[in-house]
Protein backbone atom coordinates (compact mmCIF):
# COMPACT_ATOMS: atom_id res chain seq x y z
CA UNK A 1 0.00 0.00 0.00
CA UNK A 2 2.81 2.19 1.11
CA UNK A 3 4.26 2.12 -2.29
CA UNK A 4 1.36 2.76 -4.34
CA UNK A 5 0.48 5.95 -2.01
CA UNK A 6 4.92 6.72 -2.75
CA UNK A 7 4.30 6.22 -6.61
CA UNK A 8 1.13 8.20 -6.62
CA UNK A 9 2.84 11.07 -4.93
CA UNK A 10 5.85 10.94 -7.01
CA UNK A 11 3.16 11.12 -9.78
CA UNK A 12 1.58 13.89 -8.55
CA UNK A 13 5.00 15.69 -8.13
CA UNK A 14 5.73 15.40 -11.22
CA UNK A 15 2.50 16.36 -12.98
CA UNK A 16 2.68 19.07 -11.08
CA UNK A 17 5.73 20.54 -11.83
CA UNK A 18 5.29 20.38 -15.46
CA UNK A 19 2.14 21.60 -15.77
CA UNK A 20 3.57 24.76 -13.32
CA UNK A 21 6.32 25.14 -15.78
CA UNK A 22 5.83 28.42 -17.65
CA UNK A 23 7.37 28.43 -21.35
CA UNK A 24 9.07 32.15 -22.23
CA UNK A 25 8.58 32.24 -26.30
CA UNK A 26 10.31 35.34 -28.64
CA UNK A 27 7.42 36.85 -28.37
CA UNK A 28 6.97 37.24 -24.65
CA UNK A 29 10.37 38.33 -24.24
CA UNK A 30 9.89 41.10 -27.32
CA UNK A 31 6.29 42.16 -25.55
CA UNK A 32 8.53 42.21 -22.40
CA UNK A 33 11.40 44.15 -24.05
CA UNK A 34 8.38 46.64 -25.86
CA UNK A 35 6.66 46.94 -22.11
CA UNK A 36 9.80 48.11 -20.36
CA UNK A 37 11.01 50.40 -23.06
CA UNK A 38 6.88 52.15 -23.00
CA UNK A 39 6.69 52.55 -19.38
CA UNK A 40 9.81 54.38 -19.38
CA UNK A 41 8.77 56.52 -22.31
CA UNK A 42 8.64 59.58 -20.16
CA UNK A 43 12.06 59.04 -18.11
CA UNK A 44 13.36 58.82 -21.39
CA UNK A 45 12.42 61.91 -23.14
CA UNK A 46 13.07 63.96 -19.96
CA UNK A 47 16.87 62.71 -19.84
CA UNK A 48 16.76 63.41 -23.53
CA UNK A 49 15.34 66.65 -23.11
CA UNK A 50 18.09 67.38 -20.78
CA UNK A 51 21.24 66.25 -22.93
CA UNK A 52 20.45 68.15 -25.97
CA UNK A 53 19.27 71.24 -24.47
CA UNK A 54 23.08 71.24 -23.01
CA UNK A 55 24.65 69.98 -25.90
CA UNK A 56 22.99 72.43 -28.20
CA UNK A 57 22.28 75.32 -26.10
CA UNK A 58 24.42 75.68 -23.32
CA UNK A 59 27.12 74.80 -25.87
CA UNK A 60 26.93 77.81 -27.22
CA UNK A 61 28.20 80.30 -24.41
CA UNK A 62 31.52 77.75 -23.98
CA UNK A 63 34.77 78.88 -25.67
CA UNK A 64 38.60 77.35 -26.52
CA UNK A 65 40.97 79.90 -25.22
CA UNK A 66 45.00 79.88 -26.91
CA UNK A 67 47.56 82.17 -25.60
CA UNK A 68 50.48 82.38 -27.71
CA UNK A 69 53.69 83.94 -26.43
CA UNK A 70 56.52 84.43 -29.23
CA UNK A 71 59.45 83.08 -28.77
CA UNK A 72 57.69 80.81 -26.16
CA UNK A 73 54.79 79.13 -28.10
CA UNK A 74 51.34 78.56 -27.47
CA UNK A 75 48.72 76.27 -24.82
CA UNK A 76 45.19 75.83 -24.71
CA UNK A 77 41.90 76.27 -22.47
CA UNK A 78 38.58 76.57 -22.29
CA UNK A 79 36.55 79.50 -21.02
CA UNK A 80 32.92 80.22 -20.50
CA UNK A 81 30.88 83.62 -21.58
CA UNK A 82 29.79 85.58 -18.34
CA UNK A 83 28.81 88.78 -19.93
CA UNK A 84 27.76 90.63 -23.33
CA UNK A 85 27.86 94.05 -22.33
CA UNK A 86 27.76 96.39 -25.24
CA UNK A 87 29.90 95.13 -27.72
CA UNK A 88 31.69 93.13 -25.58
CA UNK A 89 31.98 89.59 -24.43
CA UNK A 90 33.36 88.49 -21.18
CA UNK A 91 34.44 85.09 -20.89
CA UNK A 92 35.88 83.46 -17.43
CA UNK A 93 38.83 81.07 -17.65
CA UNK A 94 41.89 80.05 -15.11
CA UNK A 95 44.85 81.87 -13.92
CA UNK A 96 47.29 79.76 -15.41
CA UNK A 97 45.55 79.25 -18.81
CA UNK A 98 46.18 83.06 -19.22
CA UNK A 99 49.54 83.29 -17.27
CA UNK A 100 52.61 85.07 -19.10
CA UNK A 101 55.81 84.66 -16.87
CA UNK A 102 57.48 87.09 -18.93
CA UNK A 103 57.61 90.33 -18.29
CA UNK A 104 59.57 91.78 -21.49
CA UNK A 105 56.79 89.60 -24.11
CA UNK A 106 53.34 90.72 -24.50
CA UNK A 107 51.10 87.21 -24.52
CA UNK A 108 48.22 87.01 -27.22
CA UNK A 109 44.85 85.69 -26.74
CA UNK A 110 42.54 84.09 -29.13
CA UNK A 111 39.46 82.69 -28.38
CA UNK A 112 37.43 80.48 -30.76
CA UNK A 113 33.34 79.91 -30.49
CA UNK A 114 31.38 76.27 -30.71
CA UNK A 115 31.61 77.13 -34.59
CA UNK A 116 35.37 78.02 -35.15
CA UNK A 117 35.30 81.51 -35.60
CA UNK A 118 38.38 83.37 -33.91
CA UNK A 119 38.04 86.52 -31.91
CA UNK A 120 41.23 88.17 -30.87
CA UNK A 121 41.10 88.70 -26.47
CA UNK A 122 42.31 90.96 -24.28
CA UNK A 123 43.23 89.85 -20.15
CA UNK A 124 41.22 92.62 -18.31
CA UNK A 125 41.79 90.88 -14.69
CA UNK A 126 42.89 87.75 -12.64
CA UNK A 127 44.21 86.34 -9.53
CA UNK A 128 46.99 83.74 -8.85
CA UNK A 129 44.30 82.99 -5.50
CA UNK A 130 41.60 82.00 -7.21
CA UNK A 131 43.19 80.53 -10.51
CA UNK A 132 40.76 82.55 -12.31
CA UNK A 133 41.26 85.11 -14.86
CA UNK A 134 38.34 87.30 -17.26
CA UNK A 135 39.08 88.15 -20.91
CA UNK A 136 37.13 90.43 -23.37
CA UNK A 137 36.25 89.97 -26.97
CA UNK A 138 34.50 92.41 -29.21
CA UNK A 139 31.28 91.10 -30.63
CA UNK A 140 30.39 90.21 -34.24
CA UNK A 141 26.79 89.86 -36.30
CA UNK A 142 26.67 86.48 -34.60
CA UNK A 143 25.33 86.36 -31.07
CA UNK A 144 26.65 83.99 -28.53
CA UNK A 145 24.90 83.32 -25.10
CA UNK A 146 26.19 84.26 -21.87
CA UNK A 147 25.68 81.43 -19.01
CA UNK A 148 23.45 81.74 -16.43
CA UNK A 149 25.36 81.94 -12.52
CA UNK A 150 24.03 79.52 -9.54
CA UNK A 151 23.72 81.23 -6.24
CA UNK A 152 25.32 78.49 -3.84
CA UNK A 153 27.77 75.74 -4.37
CA UNK A 154 25.97 72.62 -5.10
CA UNK A 155 25.34 70.01 -2.12
CA UNK A 156 27.03 66.47 -2.07
CA UNK A 157 25.53 64.03 -4.51
CA UNK A 158 24.40 66.66 -7.61
CA UNK A 159 24.66 65.78 -11.27
CA UNK A 160 27.06 67.87 -12.58
CA UNK A 161 28.21 68.57 -16.43
CA UNK A 162 31.56 69.46 -17.52
CA UNK A 163 31.78 71.44 -20.96
CA UNK A 164 35.17 72.39 -22.85
CA UNK A 165 37.98 71.60 -25.18
CA UNK A 166 39.91 69.19 -23.63
CA UNK A 167 43.13 67.97 -25.53
CA UNK A 168 41.77 70.27 -28.23
CA UNK A 169 38.70 68.12 -28.55
CA UNK A 170 36.04 70.30 -29.58
CA UNK A 171 32.61 70.47 -27.62
CA UNK A 172 33.49 68.20 -25.24
CA UNK A 173 30.79 67.12 -22.69
CA UNK A 174 30.87 64.83 -19.42
CA UNK A 175 29.13 63.55 -16.24
CA UNK A 176 29.14 63.63 -12.72
CA UNK A 177 28.55 64.48 -9.45
CA UNK A 178 29.81 66.62 -6.32
CA UNK A 179 31.54 63.98 -4.07
CA UNK A 180 33.36 66.32 -1.72
CA UNK A 181 34.75 69.88 -1.12
CA UNK A 182 38.08 69.72 0.36
CA UNK A 183 41.77 71.45 -0.63
CA UNK A 184 43.81 70.45 -3.14
CA UNK A 185 47.79 70.94 -3.62
CA UNK A 186 48.62 71.08 -7.22
CA UNK A 187 52.20 70.69 -6.69
CA UNK A 188 52.79 70.66 -10.49
CA UNK A 189 52.46 74.38 -10.52
CA UNK A 190 54.25 77.41 -8.76
CA UNK A 191 52.65 79.99 -6.28
CA UNK A 192 52.40 82.96 -8.37
CA UNK A 193 50.19 80.57 -11.58
CA UNK A 194 48.22 78.93 -8.99
CA UNK A 195 47.46 79.38 -5.22
CA UNK A 196 44.38 78.01 -4.51
CA UNK A 197 43.72 77.73 -0.50
CA UNK A 198 39.98 77.31 -0.04
CA UNK A 199 37.97 74.01 0.20
CA UNK A 200 37.14 73.08 -3.91
CA UNK A 201 34.86 71.49 -5.31
CA UNK A 202 35.37 67.31 -6.49
CA UNK A 203 33.57 65.74 -8.82
CA UNK A 204 33.92 62.55 -10.10
CA UNK A 205 33.29 63.85 -13.91
CA UNK A 206 35.90 62.74 -16.24
CA UNK A 207 37.99 64.82 -18.31
CA UNK A 208 41.18 65.12 -19.92
CA UNK A 209 44.19 66.99 -19.75
CA UNK A 210 43.86 70.68 -20.84
CA UNK A 211 40.29 70.49 -19.68
CA UNK A 212 41.27 73.96 -17.46
CA UNK A 213 38.66 76.68 -17.63
CA UNK A 214 35.66 74.16 -18.97
CA UNK A 215 32.47 75.01 -17.54
CA UNK A 216 30.20 72.58 -14.05
CA UNK A 217 26.73 73.67 -14.61
CA UNK A 218 24.34 71.91 -12.62
CA UNK A 219 20.51 70.58 -13.83
CA UNK A 220 19.07 73.97 -14.23
CA UNK A 221 22.09 74.40 -16.55
CA UNK A 222 23.55 76.74 -14.03
CA UNK A 223 27.42 77.31 -13.75
CA UNK A 224 28.45 76.29 -10.58
CA UNK A 225 31.87 75.87 -10.65
CA UNK A 226 35.21 76.35 -13.27
CA UNK A 227 37.37 73.60 -13.91
CA UNK A 228 40.77 74.53 -12.65
CA UNK A 229 42.71 71.24 -12.26
CA UNK A 230 42.40 67.30 -12.21
CA UNK A 231 44.05 63.64 -10.95
CA UNK A 232 45.71 62.25 -14.29
CA UNK A 233 46.22 58.62 -13.16
CA UNK A 234 48.58 57.61 -16.24
CA UNK A 235 49.16 58.65 -19.82
CA UNK A 236 45.66 57.56 -21.01
CA UNK A 237 44.78 61.13 -19.81
CA UNK A 238 41.77 61.08 -18.20
CA UNK A 239 40.98 62.21 -14.67
CA UNK A 240 39.85 59.87 -12.16
CA UNK A 241 38.37 63.29 -10.19
CA UNK A 242 38.04 66.57 -11.33
CA UNK A 243 38.83 70.28 -9.14
CA UNK A 244 36.55 73.28 -9.84
CA UNK A 245 36.61 76.18 -7.97
CA UNK A 246 33.01 76.69 -7.03
CA UNK A 247 30.59 79.29 -7.87
CA UNK A 248 30.51 80.91 -4.39
CA UNK A 249 34.43 81.60 -4.67
CA UNK A 250 33.94 83.25 -8.15
CA UNK A 251 31.48 85.37 -6.49
CA UNK A 252 34.34 86.19 -4.21
CA UNK A 253 36.82 86.55 -7.09
CA UNK A 254 33.95 88.58 -8.48
CA UNK A 255 33.81 91.28 -5.93
CA UNK A 256 37.74 91.61 -5.19
CA UNK A 257 38.14 92.68 -8.73
CA UNK A 258 34.92 94.79 -8.55
CA UNK A 259 33.78 93.31 -11.77
CA UNK A 260 29.77 93.12 -11.80
CA UNK A 261 28.14 90.55 -14.11
CA UNK A 262 24.96 92.82 -14.02
CA UNK A 263 24.86 94.76 -17.42
CA UNK A 264 25.03 98.72 -17.15
CA UNK A 265 22.29 100.53 -19.61
CA UNK B 1 2.31 8.32 8.57
CA UNK B 2 5.54 10.31 9.15
CA UNK B 3 7.22 9.33 5.75
CA UNK B 4 3.81 10.33 4.07
CA UNK B 5 3.70 13.85 5.95
CA UNK B 6 7.36 14.35 4.91
CA UNK B 7 6.68 13.32 1.16
CA UNK B 8 3.70 16.30 1.18
CA UNK B 9 5.63 18.75 2.76
CA UNK B 10 8.35 18.05 -0.04
CA UNK B 11 5.66 18.11 -2.43
CA UNK B 12 3.96 21.63 -1.22
CA UNK B 13 7.66 23.47 -1.00
CA UNK B 14 8.14 22.26 -4.80
CA UNK B 15 5.09 23.65 -5.80
CA UNK B 16 5.52 26.72 -4.20
CA UNK B 17 8.05 27.29 -6.04
CA UNK B 18 6.81 25.96 -9.27
CA UNK B 19 5.89 29.45 -10.42
CA UNK B 20 9.53 30.89 -11.35
CA UNK B 21 10.37 27.66 -13.17
CA UNK B 22 10.32 29.41 -16.27
CA UNK B 23 11.41 27.24 -19.36
CA UNK B 24 12.60 29.48 -22.26
CA UNK B 25 12.41 29.32 -25.97
CA UNK B 26 15.72 27.15 -27.76
CA UNK B 27 15.64 29.46 -30.52
CA UNK B 28 18.70 31.37 -31.97
CA UNK B 29 16.62 33.99 -32.39
CA UNK B 30 15.66 33.83 -28.86
CA UNK B 31 18.72 34.26 -27.75
CA UNK B 32 19.68 36.79 -29.76
CA UNK B 33 16.78 39.03 -28.06
CA UNK B 34 17.54 37.53 -25.30
CA UNK B 35 21.23 38.90 -25.30
CA UNK B 36 20.17 42.23 -26.54
CA UNK B 37 17.74 42.43 -23.65
CA UNK B 38 20.66 41.93 -21.25
CA UNK B 39 22.85 44.26 -22.46
CA UNK B 40 20.04 47.21 -22.91
CA UNK B 41 19.40 46.63 -19.62
CA UNK B 42 22.91 46.89 -18.62
CA UNK B 43 23.09 50.29 -20.75
CA UNK B 44 19.76 51.42 -19.36
CA UNK B 45 20.21 55.11 -19.32
CA UNK B 46 17.06 55.12 -16.66
CA UNK B 47 19.67 55.32 -13.94
CA UNK B 48 21.92 58.39 -13.06
CA UNK B 49 25.16 56.53 -13.33
CA UNK B 50 24.68 54.76 -16.51
CA UNK B 51 23.25 57.70 -18.38
CA UNK B 52 26.21 59.75 -17.14
CA UNK B 53 28.63 56.42 -18.34
CA UNK B 54 27.15 56.59 -21.72
CA UNK B 55 27.72 60.24 -22.45
CA UNK B 56 31.50 60.10 -21.42
CA UNK B 57 31.91 56.88 -23.30
CA UNK B 58 30.47 58.85 -25.98
CA UNK B 59 32.65 61.55 -25.89
CA UNK B 60 35.87 59.83 -24.28
CA UNK B 61 35.63 57.21 -27.29
CA UNK B 62 32.91 56.96 -29.81
CA UNK B 63 33.36 60.54 -31.00
CA UNK B 64 36.87 60.64 -31.82
CA UNK B 65 35.85 58.17 -34.64
CA UNK B 66 34.08 61.28 -35.75
CA UNK B 67 34.76 63.39 -38.83
CA UNK B 68 33.23 66.36 -40.49
CA UNK B 69 33.69 66.18 -44.42
CA UNK B 70 33.83 69.00 -47.05
CA UNK B 71 32.89 67.91 -50.91
CA UNK B 72 34.26 70.95 -53.31
CA UNK B 73 33.30 70.37 -56.88
CA UNK B 74 34.55 72.01 -60.19
CA UNK B 75 33.48 72.13 -63.70
CA UNK B 76 35.56 71.59 -67.00
CA UNK B 77 37.35 75.10 -66.44
CA UNK B 78 38.13 73.62 -63.14
CA UNK B 79 36.13 76.35 -61.57
CA UNK B 80 34.92 75.87 -58.46
CA UNK B 81 31.16 75.20 -58.45
CA UNK B 82 29.54 73.50 -55.54
CA UNK B 83 30.60 72.92 -51.97
CA UNK B 84 29.03 70.48 -49.53
CA UNK B 85 29.26 69.89 -45.82
CA UNK B 86 28.42 66.98 -43.87
CA UNK B 87 29.19 64.23 -42.01
CA UNK B 88 31.25 60.54 -41.59
CA UNK B 89 32.69 57.78 -39.06
CA UNK B 90 35.33 56.00 -38.76
CA UNK B 91 34.83 52.57 -39.74
CA UNK B 92 38.27 50.77 -40.11
CA UNK B 93 41.91 51.62 -40.25
CA UNK B 94 45.04 50.04 -41.76
CA UNK B 95 47.47 52.10 -44.37
CA UNK B 96 44.71 54.59 -44.16
CA UNK B 97 41.93 55.66 -42.15
CA UNK B 98 38.16 54.65 -44.04
CA UNK B 99 35.31 56.59 -43.66
CA UNK B 100 31.71 56.03 -44.21
CA UNK B 101 29.12 58.07 -45.67
CA UNK B 102 26.40 58.92 -46.99
CA UNK B 103 26.62 59.23 -51.35
CA UNK B 104 24.51 62.26 -51.16
CA UNK B 105 27.51 64.12 -49.57
CA UNK B 106 30.03 62.56 -52.27
CA UNK B 107 28.08 62.08 -55.72
CA UNK B 108 30.17 64.07 -58.25
CA UNK B 109 28.66 62.63 -61.41
CA UNK B 110 27.02 66.04 -63.02
CA UNK B 111 30.90 67.84 -62.01
CA UNK B 112 34.57 67.27 -63.78
CA UNK B 113 36.19 67.23 -60.85
CA UNK B 114 35.78 66.39 -57.12
CA UNK B 115 38.14 67.14 -53.93
CA UNK B 116 37.48 65.86 -50.25
CA UNK B 117 38.52 67.23 -46.87
CA UNK B 118 38.14 65.35 -43.55
CA UNK B 119 38.16 67.20 -40.47
CA UNK B 120 38.36 64.98 -37.10
CA UNK B 121 37.52 65.34 -33.69
CA UNK B 122 40.45 68.00 -33.05
CA UNK B 123 39.72 69.96 -35.90
CA UNK B 124 42.67 68.46 -37.96
CA UNK B 125 42.38 69.01 -41.50
CA UNK B 126 43.03 66.23 -43.94
CA UNK B 127 42.71 65.25 -47.78
CA UNK B 128 40.38 62.50 -48.65
CA UNK B 129 40.12 60.10 -51.71
CA UNK B 130 37.16 57.79 -52.40
CA UNK B 131 37.69 54.41 -51.77
CA UNK B 132 34.73 52.55 -52.75
CA UNK B 133 30.86 53.39 -52.94
CA UNK B 134 27.47 52.54 -53.91
CA UNK B 135 24.23 54.20 -55.50
CA UNK B 136 21.69 51.45 -54.68
CA UNK B 137 23.32 51.45 -50.85
CA UNK B 138 23.31 55.17 -51.21
CA UNK B 139 27.02 54.60 -48.78
CA UNK B 140 30.01 56.02 -49.39
CA UNK B 141 33.45 54.70 -48.24
CA UNK B 142 36.43 58.10 -48.12
CA UNK B 143 40.29 57.44 -47.39
CA UNK B 144 42.54 59.68 -45.78
CA UNK B 145 46.40 58.80 -44.95
CA UNK B 146 47.07 58.16 -40.95
CA UNK B 147 50.05 60.74 -40.14
CA UNK B 148 51.91 60.28 -36.74
CA UNK B 149 49.92 62.50 -34.63
CA UNK B 150 47.07 61.17 -35.37
CA UNK B 151 45.70 58.26 -33.43
CA UNK B 152 42.22 58.09 -33.65
CA UNK B 153 39.55 54.88 -33.72
CA UNK B 154 37.31 52.62 -35.82
CA UNK B 155 34.10 52.97 -34.46
CA UNK B 156 32.58 49.41 -33.14
CA UNK B 157 29.53 47.96 -34.89
CA UNK B 158 26.03 46.67 -33.00
CA UNK B 159 25.10 43.14 -34.21
CA UNK B 160 21.41 43.80 -33.95
CA UNK B 161 19.04 46.85 -34.05
CA UNK B 162 17.43 48.41 -31.05
CA UNK B 163 13.61 48.14 -30.49
CA UNK B 164 11.35 51.13 -31.24
CA UNK B 165 11.90 53.66 -28.35
CA UNK B 166 15.01 52.81 -27.03
CA UNK B 167 17.28 55.68 -26.64
CA UNK B 168 20.23 56.75 -29.15
CA UNK B 169 22.94 59.18 -29.98
CA UNK B 170 23.77 60.80 -33.11
CA UNK B 171 27.02 62.54 -33.60
CA UNK B 172 28.33 64.47 -36.88
CA UNK B 173 28.43 67.90 -38.13
CA UNK B 174 24.73 68.99 -37.14
CA UNK B 175 24.17 72.85 -37.44
CA UNK B 176 27.53 73.10 -38.64
CA UNK B 177 29.54 72.33 -34.94
CA UNK B 178 32.10 70.24 -34.95
CA UNK B 179 31.30 66.91 -32.77
CA UNK B 180 27.21 67.93 -31.98
CA UNK B 181 26.12 64.84 -30.04
CA UNK B 182 22.16 64.60 -30.26
CA UNK B 183 19.70 62.34 -28.57
CA UNK B 184 16.88 61.10 -29.71
CA UNK B 185 14.02 57.63 -29.89
CA UNK B 186 14.53 54.49 -32.06
CA UNK B 187 11.06 55.21 -33.82
CA UNK B 188 10.31 52.41 -36.55
CA UNK B 189 12.77 49.84 -39.16
CA UNK B 190 10.93 50.68 -42.82
CA UNK B 191 12.18 47.88 -45.73
CA UNK B 192 12.02 49.82 -48.79
CA UNK B 193 9.89 47.34 -51.22
CA UNK B 194 12.41 47.76 -54.26
CA UNK B 195 15.92 46.95 -52.71
CA UNK B 196 14.46 45.17 -49.65
CA UNK B 197 17.15 47.43 -47.66
CA UNK B 198 16.02 48.38 -44.15
CA UNK B 199 16.00 51.98 -42.99
CA UNK B 200 14.97 53.63 -40.06
CA UNK B 201 13.01 56.54 -38.72
CA UNK B 202 14.27 58.52 -35.26
CA UNK B 203 13.38 61.64 -33.08
CA UNK B 204 16.24 62.40 -33.26
CA UNK B 205 16.56 66.64 -34.42
CA UNK B 206 18.25 67.04 -37.32
CA UNK B 207 19.81 68.99 -40.36
CA UNK B 208 21.24 68.46 -43.62
CA UNK B 209 25.03 68.80 -42.33
CA UNK B 210 24.34 65.89 -40.10
CA UNK B 211 23.72 63.56 -43.27
CA UNK B 212 26.51 60.92 -42.97
CA UNK B 213 26.21 60.89 -39.03
CA UNK B 214 27.24 58.11 -36.87
CA UNK B 215 23.93 56.77 -34.85
CA UNK B 216 24.75 54.42 -31.57
CA UNK B 217 23.15 52.79 -29.71
CA UNK B 218 23.62 52.63 -25.00
CA UNK B 219 26.43 50.60 -25.69
CA UNK B 220 28.05 53.02 -27.93
CA UNK B 221 27.83 51.16 -31.03
CA UNK B 222 27.02 51.92 -34.72
CA UNK B 223 23.61 51.20 -35.64
CA UNK B 224 22.93 53.07 -38.28
CA UNK B 225 24.07 56.14 -40.95
CA UNK B 226 21.91 59.65 -41.61
CA UNK B 227 20.83 59.48 -44.98
CA UNK B 228 18.18 62.19 -44.84
CA UNK B 229 16.11 64.33 -42.79
CA UNK B 230 12.57 63.65 -42.88
CA UNK B 231 10.30 66.77 -40.90
CA UNK B 232 13.29 68.21 -39.20
CA UNK B 233 14.49 64.49 -37.98
CA UNK B 234 17.44 62.26 -38.53
CA UNK B 235 16.55 59.08 -41.43
CA UNK B 236 19.62 56.76 -41.53
CA UNK B 237 20.28 53.30 -43.32
CA UNK B 238 20.20 50.25 -40.78
CA UNK B 239 23.77 48.40 -39.91
CA UNK B 240 22.30 45.45 -41.40
CA UNK B 241 22.68 47.22 -45.06
CA UNK B 242 25.90 48.62 -43.63
CA UNK B 243 27.92 45.57 -43.28
CA UNK B 244 25.94 43.86 -46.14
CA UNK B 245 27.79 46.98 -48.41
CA UNK B 246 31.06 46.54 -46.45
CA UNK B 247 31.27 42.96 -47.45
CA UNK B 248 30.15 43.30 -50.60
CA UNK B 249 32.98 45.24 -51.17
CA UNK B 250 35.72 43.73 -49.31
CA UNK B 251 35.21 40.33 -51.47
Amino acid sequence: MKKVIAIFIIFITSFSISACTVNKTYDDLYLEYSTHLEDNETNYLSTIDFFNHVSSEIIKSVVHVEKEIYGVGSSTGSGVIIKLEGNDYYILTNNHVIYNASTTVNATYTVTDYLGNEYSAYLIDHSEDYDLAILRFTKRTFVLPVIDFADYNPRLGINLSILGYPSYQLNAITMGNVIDYAPIDVASSSYDVINVLFDVLISDAPVKSGSSGSVVINEQFQLVGLVYAGNFLDSSETSEYTFCIPVEKIYEFFQLKQFSLVVES
Amino acid sequence: MKKLIGLFIVLLLILSGCLEIIQEEDSDEYRALSAQYDDFITHDVLNDEQFESFINTATFESVLSNVMIKSQFFNDLNSLVETRYGSGVIISKGVYYYVLTTSSLINSDQYDNATYQVTDYQGRITRADVDHGSTSYGLTVLRFQRTLDTHLPAIEFAEQMPLNGEPILEFGYKGKVVNAMTMGLMVEEYVDESTSYHYFYTTISSDEFANGSAIINLSNQLIGIQIDVIDGKSYAISIKEIIEFLQFYES
